[in-house]
């Protein structure tokens, strides 16, 4: 009897196996023929409308994308507060690309196997966006990134990328211009972070407008990210002569452009320092001003406490009420592009129709400017906000549109 | 032509400049390995903590910043003694691997010290001088220039007279030498080893003084490439050969300028491994190395 029991149990058990095996192995065609991506939210009844986003909550990119994180949020908490999308709540999905490239990928892989999400945004940083763009596009998932300036980025991942800020060609414009205009600019030192792709952008950019303005460019000048002096790009501005009028410093964030302010500073050269939105960061003033007066960069915006723009204002005030922390441009643009993706997708019938819904942005008032996509163009029309430091204190010198605009 | 000639004189004067921080510390490091065969990739922190101590120093006292040399020598000197005793002495002779691996911990718990107490954000002081330069035809060189060529040049003919004139500096010449034969000619060269890490430290610690005085910034991560550039130096100069290291300097320091003026700023760091490439092909001991090295 013990022995029958044993086989009964023993046959029980091998017939248990043989149906899992079977099962999971049906299940999983099952679950692979759910269409990724795009395919697999149009007009899902009941449900959330989520949306992927990836930024970097870690790392040298955190400066950017922590504040663009908590935008992002803010900005769908408000559309939840007002009944959603269609009567839909929505949904952001973070994944932390941790300042790394591979996590990045990984973080939108995630998303795009998720079948979840038609749509990712986020990043900062061209050199991370394009890879993410295009690891979104393979799964036919729509990228918006929300701080990445490379206006090629487009034309790299065609269809399926969107910049919901203005382009690197747009805000060196605008700093070429001010340069020659206001400042009187005559002859320009440029140097610029050469193992970087936004820098390096940026600076050909502000080049090619300075020269098309009749200006000079005495000298052309490279740096690292990991270099630690800065002595030999001193020793070649000393060298120029007559002494620049203004240094174009190209960087990709405040703490890479401060040492080589201080040490131009430290030398005796007092002419104004220019650089991108890549300086716009909280940690900005942090430290002290020392040595680092005299400087405009362009960025997106300008968050004026004194602000009596309501828009801005209700953003500043909630974000601080949300975060305990003052609104800076990054955070700025995170809402902006949730709130442009949301105009996008109530603009269209299903998140399937994303190019329509976007190309019928003809104008948006966002938090950091009004925004245009006409026609098919991925990257908004949008005006440069151009700051300087002085005293130690921030001054908001204007918003500008450039007059002419460096093709991509 | 004339343009030219300015310009290259410009570029000569900064490379001879920033030679002179090179020259301090492979000289350091050079008289380290020399006495003790130790690879210490530490050599660098020395460096960065002589920044420190000099901006310190120039915070809380207000003197000029040069005088401070008087203060930043002497305490890495001890810096240097302590470090000996408490790290490196109890390795010395258990293998290379041992030496490097320590000298690797003594960055990190240098770099965090560092940053504990001074935050890791981009330091900097002003020399008094910086806004005098003096002309020289066409040619205008920063006072403080002339300053650090000068400096360098007494330091290093101190050393040389310590080294040449003192017994203790023959000893350490003879402990180089002949480690064994200093023993049995009755040298004590342990306390040799502590003695020379100590200058060889202290050297690095008064490169650390020019380097902030002359307006170059700091944090506490700084030291690690003009460690590198120290010892692609030594090799460059010659194992254990002073005359070498201050050659070597020199050529790194002219090079890295030239090539800075020529290609980028980005490539000067290139420059230095790009010439060691070379300098071991055609001389594999150096330019000042003897057969044995």
């Amino acid at each position: 009897m013990k022995n029958l029991n044993e086989n009964i149990l023993a046959v029980f058990v091998v017939f248990t196996m043989i149906g899992v095996i079977f099962f999971s192995g049906c299940t999983s065609p099952v679950k692979n023929s759910i269409p990724s991506g795009v395919n697999s939210l149009p007009n899902s009844s009941n449900e959330t409308i989520r949306i992927g986003a990836v930024y970097n909550l870690e790392g040298s990119e955190a400066t950017f994308d922590i504040p663009s994180m908590q935008g992002a949020k803010l900005a769908v908490k408000e559309i939840n507060e007002q009944g959603g999308i269609h009567g839909k709540p929505l949904e952001l999905i973070v994944k932390d690309g941790k300042s790394n490239t591979s996590a990045v990928i990984a973080g939108v892989t995630e998303l795009a196997e998720s079948g979840r999400v038609p749509i990712i945004i986020g990043l900062s940083n061209p050199d991370q966006a394009l890879p993410a763009a295009k690891a979104a596009a393979s799964a036919k998932i729509y990228f918006v990134t929300s701080g990445a300036t490379s206006p090629r980025l487009p034309d790299q991942v065609p269809e399926y990328l969107y910049l919901a800020c203005m382009g690197d060609n747009t805000q060196a414009a605008v700093g070429a211009e001010y340069a020659a205009g206001p400042l009187h600019a005559e002859n320009i030192y440029i140097l610029y972070e050469s193992d970087k792709q936004y820098p390096t952008l940026l600076a050909g950019y502000f080049k090619t407008r300075f020269l098309d303005l009749n200006r000079t460019v005495q000298k052309i000048d490279t740096f690292h990210s990991t270099d630690t002096n800065f002595s030999s790009q001193v020793a070649n501005l000393s060298t120029l002569s007559p002494s620049p009028d203004i240094i174009f410093l190209s960087a990709e964030t405040w703490a890479d452009a401060k040492p080589v302010i201080q040490e131009i500073r430290n030398a005796g050269f007092t002419m104004p320092v220019m650089g991108g939105d890549g300086y716009d960061s909280p940690a900005l003033l942090t430290g002290g001003a020392n040595g680092v007066d005299n400087v405009f960069y362009t960025t997106h915006t300008w968050f004026n406490p004194l602000s009596t723009n309501e828009k801005q204002h209700n953003f500043m005030a909630r974000y601080m009420e949300e975060y305990n922390s003052s609104a800076v441009p990054f955070a700025g643009l995170g809402y902006d592009t949730v709130m442009v993706v949301a105009e996008a997708i109530r603009n269209s019938d299903s998140p399937l129709a994303f190019p329509d819904g976007m190309a019928n942005i003809t104008f948006y008032t966002g938090v950091t400017g009004n925004l245009s996509y006409s026609g098919n163009n991925h990257i908004p029309v949008k005006s440069v906000t151009l700051m300087m430091i002085q005293n130690g204190t921030l001054v908001h010198i204007g918003d500008f549109e450039p007059v002419k605009v460096p093709t991509p | 032509m004339e343009g030219i000639i300015t310009i290259i004189s410009q570029v000569v004067f900064w490379g001879l400049y920033a030679g002179c921080i090179y020259i301090l510390l492979a000289t350091g490091l050079n008289l380290i390995f020399g006495v003790m065969k130790i690879v210490n990739f530490a050599h660098g922190e020395f460096l960065m903590l002589g920044t420190y101590i000099t901006f310190s120093f120039f915070v809380l006292s207000g003197f000029n910043p040069y005088v401070l040399l008087c203060a930043s020598l002497p305490i890495l000197v001890v810096v240097g003694i302590i470090t000996e005793r408490l790290c490196f002495r109890p390795i010395l002779g258990t293998g290379k691997l041992n030496e490097i691996f320590v000298s690797l911990g003594i960055i990190y718990v240098f770099q965090n010290v560092v940053a504990m107490l001074w935050t890791d954000e981009w330091k900097t002081i002003q020399s008094p001088y910086k806004d005098i330069t003096i002309s020289w035809g066409s040619v205008q060189v920063p006072l403080d220039y002339f300053i650090i060529i000068g400096i360098t040049i007494c330091i290093l003919i101190g050393l040389y007279l310590f080294l040449h004139r003192t017994s203790l500096g023959r000893a350490i010449r003879a402990t180089s030498q002949n480690r064994k034969g200093a023993m049995l000619m009755g040298i004590n060269v342990e306390q040799m080893d502590m003695l020379t890490f100590g200058i060889g430290a202290g050297l690095a610690g008064a490169a650390g003084t020019l380097w902030a005085v002359s307006g170059q910034v700091f944090n506490p991560y700084m030291g690690s490439i003009p460690a590198i550039k120290g010892f692609a130096i030594i090799i460059i100069g010659g194992l254990g050969s002073i005359a070498g290291a201050i050659v070597g300097g020199l050529i790194i320091g002219l090079a890295e300028n030239f090539t800075s003026f020529t290609l980028g700023g980005a490539w000067k760091d290139a420059v230095s491994f790009i010439i060691l490439i070379i300098v071991l092909i055609v001389k594999p001991t150096g330019l000042f190395g003897g057969k044995d090295e």
